[in-house]
C-alpha cells in the first residue's frame, strides 16, 4: 500500500514491497535455471527403474481408467474399494504373491492423458487392459498380453436386417460411426472404402460414439467387444450387436508402463505367465464374466509321463 | 501570536503559475477573509495550507510547528491536517456513512476521543446548527445547504486550531446561502478551542465585513492588499477591491 | 424412434454425485478466494517506472492464457525433477491454476476501480486528519468494494462453470463423476441432465443475489 493517494506524502525512490517482490522474481528465476541445467546435465537419459522403488516401499501403485469389467470404478465409495474387476483381481492376485506381498495403491487416470501420467510418474503401469498398437509399442512399454479383444464388431438398430458379416458393410449409402483414434475405427478405415464415416471424439468410453446409432445420425457403430455388449445390454430392446462371436479381427491388451522400465516389466511378464498357468487367469475369467477372448494352454503330457515302467537310473 | 503563517508559496499547474511567491499571516484569534476573482487562487491557496495540495514550493508554520519547508512537507502530514479544519465548497461528506458517523470519524480515529463523547458533541453542534433530524440519513438525502452545515460540524468537531473555509456559500441556492451564514457566524461561539483562527475564502464582500476581523485581497498568484474589515470598503485601493466594492454597492450579491 | 427415458440407472449413483457437488463447490469457493485476495492484494501496489511496465506485462501474459492451458501447465510441471517434491493432486493442481486466473482477473478490476474511487472523498478523509490506514479502511475500502462486488460474483459464477474443466485432470468434480456414471451405465443423456440441474441449481441463486445486491441501496452509496 502505497502513497497512490495522498497528494502530499512523499514517494520513497524503492519501496519496501518492490524489493521484495523483485527479490523474490529473482530467487525463482535461479531456482528454475538451476533446476534446468541439473536435470539436463544429470540422469535424464538414464532409464525409469520402478523396481527398486517398489521393493524399497513395499507399494506398487497401479493406474486404473475405467474399462468394464476389467476395471470398474466403484463411484460412490472413495477409499478401499474405489475399482474392481478383471485387472484389480489380477494385479491383487500378482500382488499377493510376491514375499513379502506388495501393497497397492489405486490411481485414477484418464486416457487422453495416459502417456503425460506416466511421464509424470503419477503409477508405476496402467491396470486395463490397453490395446496393443504399433505405434503405441512406439511410446510405451506393454507386458505380455493378459486379454485379446474381438474388434469392429456391429451395433445396430434392433429391426436392422441388412448385414450379416463385415463385408456387408462396404456398400455406398451406409453411414458408420467410428470412435476416434481408437483400433476398431483403424481397421474399418483400412479395410472399408465404400460407406461414409462419422469420427466421433470420445476419451474415456465409446457411449457417445454407440448412441448415434439410436439417434439417427450412422446406420451402424463399430468397436470392440466389451464396449458393444455392454451397450446393448444397456439399451435393450432398441439395438442388437453383430458376429460377437467371430469378430472380423482381434487386439492384444495388456499392461502399460514407461518404456525402459525392464525390470518392472520382466516382473509383470512373468507373473502373467505364472497366473496363465496355475488357471488362476481362467478364475477370475469365470467370476467375471469377461468379454475378452482368452488363448488355452494346450499341455500334453511328455512321453516321459506314459513311458517306461522301469525307474529311470540317475546319471552319471 | 501567529497562528498560520506561510511564506513563498508557489504552485503551477501544467503552464499556468497559480500561486506564485506567496506569504501570508493569521492570527491567533482573528477571522481572515480572502477574496478575490475567479482563477485568482483562491481555493488552491487554502488546499496547500491544508497539505491537500502539493506545493511546488514555500514554508508554512502551524504555531510554532513547521509543517512545510521549501515545497517539501512534513513527513506526517496527517499530525497537521487534524489541527486545520477544512469545509469545501461541495461539502464533501462521505458518501456511505451517516451524518453522525461522518462527524464522528475523525474525533474517533484521528483524535482517539471515546465514541460516546464524539457522538455527544456530535449531536450538541449538528442541534445548534439545526441539523439535529438528519443525524442517522445518509449525505444523498440532505439539502445543498443542509450538508454544508454538517460538514461545518464536522470540521469544527476535530477541534482544530486553524479553520480554513472555501467558498462554501458558492454551490448553494439562494434560500440555503443564509442557513448557513448564520452557522458561519455561530462559529466562535461553537468551537471548543480557544482563539480559533479562521481563514475564509468568499466573493461576498458584505459577509466578510460583518463576520472578518480583516480582509485580503488575492490577485494574479499573490496577496496584494491586506486591511481590517471595518474600513476596507472605505480604504481598500486595487482595482479588485474596488469592483468588489462597487458590485457590492450596487446590490450585486451573487457574482464571482 | 424414442429414446427410452431411464432415470432410474442414476439411483446408485446418488452419493457420488453428492459427493461430487461438494467437490465442485470447494473447488469454486477456494479457488475464487484465493486468487481474489491475492489479486487485490498485488492490485493494491501501484508500481511507477519500469517495475510498472513488467507487472502489466506478467499479468497481460498471465492473462492470455486459457484457463485449460494454465491448468495443463500447472498440472504437469515436472516439480519432482526440478524442486524435488511431490507434485500436487488434480483437485490442488486445480485450485492453484484457477486461482491464478483469478487472481490476474482481479488484479485488472482493483487496479482500475481504484483508480474510480471519488478523488474527493479522498480529500474529505485526508482534510479529516486520517492516516494511510484509516484512509484506506474507511474511505478506500468502501468504495472499492462496491465498485468490484458485481464484476466478482460474475467471476464466482464463471469460476463454478470453469470448475468442470479439472475433471479432464482426473479432479472427482461433479462433471468427472457424470461422465464416469456415462460410461459405467451406457447412457448419455440421463447423467448430463442431471448434472445440468445441478449447477443450475448452483449458479441461479447467486445470480438472483447478485441483482439483489446491484439493486441496493448499499451498493449506490457511492457518491
Amino acid at each position: 500500500m502505497n502513497d497512490q493517494f495522498d497528494p502530499v506524502a512523499r514517494r520513497q525512490p524503492i519501496s519496501g514491497l518492490s524489493v521484495f517482490a523483485i527479490v523474490v522474481a529473482v530467487l525463482a528465476l535461479c531456482v528454475g535455471i538451476f533446476g534446468l541445467v541439473h536435470h539436463a546435465g544429470s540422469n535424464s537419459e538414464a532409464a525409469p527403474d520402478h523396481w527398486s522403488k517398489i521393493k524399497q516401499s513395499g507399494m506398487l501403485r497401479v493406474g486404473y481408467g475405467g474399462y468394464p469389467p476389467y476395471t470398474i470404478v466403484n463411484a460412490n465409495k472413495s477409499d478401499g474399494q474405489v475399482v474392481s474387476g478383471f485387472s484389480v483381481d489380477l494385479v491383487n492376485a500378482i500382488a499377493s504373491r510376491t514375499s513379502p506381498p506388495l501393497k497397492v495403491e489405486w490411481h485414477q487416470f484418464s486416457f487422453d492423458s495416459m502417456k503425460a501420467d506416466l511421464d509424470a510418474d503419477r503409477f508405476d503401469f496402467i491396470a486395463d487392459p490397453v490395446f496393443m498398437t504399433v505405434p503405441r509399442a512406439e511410446d510405451f512399454a506393454f507386458s505380455v498380453p493378459y486379454s485379446y479383444f474381438g474388434i469392429a464388431v456391429g451395433l445396430v438398430r434392433a429391426n436392422d436386417n441388412r448385414f450379416q458379416t463385415f463385408s456387408d458393410l462396404d456398400r455406398p449409402g451406409i453411414t458408420i460411426a467410428l470412435a476416434e483414434g481408437w483400433t476398431s475405427s483403424d481397421f474399418a478405415r483400412a479395410r472399408l472404402t465404400k460407406p461414409t464415416f462419422i469420427s466421433v471424439p470420445v476419451t474415456g468410453d465409446a457411449t457417445s460414439q454407440l448412441d448415434d446409432v439410436i439417434a439417427g445420425r450412422a446406420d451402424v457403430a463399430l468397436n470392440d467387444v466389451p464396449s458393444v455388449l455392454q451397450y446393448v445390454r444397456a439399451h435393450h430392446g432398441q439395438v442388437k450387436a453383430l458376429w460377437l462371436e467371430n469378430p472380423p479381427s482381434s487386439v492384444a491388451g495388456g499392461f502399460v508402463m514407461m518404456q525402459g522400465d525392464d525390470r518392472l516389466r520382466e516382473f509383470l511378464n512373468s507373473s502373467i505367465q505364472v497366473l496363465q498357468t496355475d488357471g488362476t487367469i481362467d478364475q477370475i475369467d469365470k467370476k467375471w464374466n469377461s468379454l475378452g477372448l482368452f488363448p488355452t494352454i494346450p499341455l500334453q503330457p511328455g512321453v516321459g509321463i506314459r513311458g517306461l515302467d522301469q525307474p529311470q537310473t540317475r546319471g552319471r | 501570536m501567529a497562528a498560520l503563517i506561510a511564506k513563498g508559496l508557489r504552485k503551477a499547474f501544467s503552464d499556468t503559475q497559480v500561486i506564485k511567491d506567496l506569504a501570508l499571516e493569521l492570527q491567533s484569534g482573528e477571522v481572515l477573509a480572502l477574496i478575490g476573482r475567479s482563477g485568482s487562487g483562491k481555493s488552491t491557496l487554502l488546499r496547500l495550507l491544508a497539505l491537500l495540495e502539493r506545493a511546488d514550493g514555500g514554508d508554512a508554520w502551524l504555531g510554532q510547528e513547521q509543517y512545510l519547508s521549501e515545497g517539501i512537507p512534513t513527513s506526517a502530514p496527517f499530525r497537521f491536517r487534524r489541527r486545520i479544519g477544512f469545509v469545501f465548497q461541495d461539502h464533501n461528506l462521505l458518501p456511505n456513512f451517516t451524518v453522525l458517523e461522518n462527524c464522528t470519524l475523525g474525533p474517533i480515529r484521528s483524535n482517539h476521543i471515546e465514541k460516546r463523547e464524539a457522538e455527544g458533541d456530535a449531536e450538541t453542534i449538528l442541534k445548534a446548527l439545526g441539523v439535529a433530524d438528519k443525524l442517522r440519513d445518509y449525505p444523498s438525502s440532505l439539502s445543498g445547504g443542509e450538508a454544508q452545515r454538517v460538514a461545518i460540524a464536522r470540521a469544527l468537531l476535530m477541534r482544530p486550531q486553524v479553520l480554513l473555509l472555501d467558498e462554501v456559500t458558492s454551490a448553494l441556492d439562494p434560500e440555503s446561502i443564509e442557513a448557513v451564514i448564520a452557522s458561519i457566524l455561530k462559529i466562535k461561539s461553537l468551537s471548543k478551542t480557544d482563539n480559533l483562527s479562521i481563514l475564509v475564502v468568499t466573493h461576498i464582500l458584505r459577509f466578510a465585513e460583518s463576520f472578518a476581523t480583516r480582509i485580503a485581497v488575492l490577485d494574479d498568484g499573490r496577496i496584494i492588499e491586506s486591511l481590517p474589515a471595518n474600513c476596507f470598503a472605505a480604504e481598500a485601493h486595487s482595482s479588485v477591491a474596488r469592483s468588489f466594492i462597487e458590485r457590492d454597492l450596487r446590490g450585486w450579491t451573487d457574482s464571482k | 424412434m424414442r429414446y427410452d427415458w431411464n432415470f432410474s440407472v442414476l439411483a446408485p449413483y446418488a452419493y457420488a454425485f453428492f459427493r461430487g457437488t461438494l467437490l465442485t463447490i470447494a473447488l469454486s469457493v477456494l479457488s475464487f478466494v484465493i486468487g481474489t485476495a491475492a489479486g487485490t492484494l498485488i492490485g493494491s501496489w501501484k508500481p511507477s517506472g519500469v517495475a510498472e511496465r513488467v507487472f502489466y506485462l506478467f499479468n497481460d501474459t498471465v492473462r492470455a492464457l486459457p484457463p485449460l492451458v494454465l491448468l495443463f501447465l500447472v498440472y504437469f510441471f515436472p516439480v519432482r525433477q526440478l524442486l524435488g517434491v511431490e507434485p500436487l493432486s488434480a483437485f490442488w493442481s486445480s485450485v492453484v491454476a484457477f486461482s491464478i486466473a483469478q487472481a490476474a482477473y482481479s488484479v485488472d478490476l482493483t487496479r482500475a476501480a481504484l483508480d474510480q474511487v471519488p478523488r474527493n472523498s479522498i480529500l474529505a478523509g485526508l482534510s479529516i486528519g486520517l492516516t494511510r490506514a484509516d484512509l484506506w479502511r474507511f474511505v478506500v475500502l468502501p468504495d472499492l468494494v462496491r465498485q468490484v462486488l458485481p464484476a466478482q460474483i460474475a467471476f464466482f459464477i464463471g469460476i463454478i462453470r470453469l470448475s468442470n474443466l479439472a475433471s479432464i485432470i482426473g479432479c472427482q468434480e461433479v462433471v468427472f463423476v457424470t461422465r464416469q456414471v456415462s460410461s459405467q451405465a451406457f447412457r448419455s443423456f440421463e447423467p448430463w441432465i442431471l448434472v445440468a440441474a445441478i449447477y443450475v441449481a448452483l449458479v441461479l441463486p447467486v445470480t438472483w443475489a447478485s441483482r439483489l445486491i446491484e439493486k441496493s441501496k448499499w451498493l449506490k452509496r457511492r457518491s
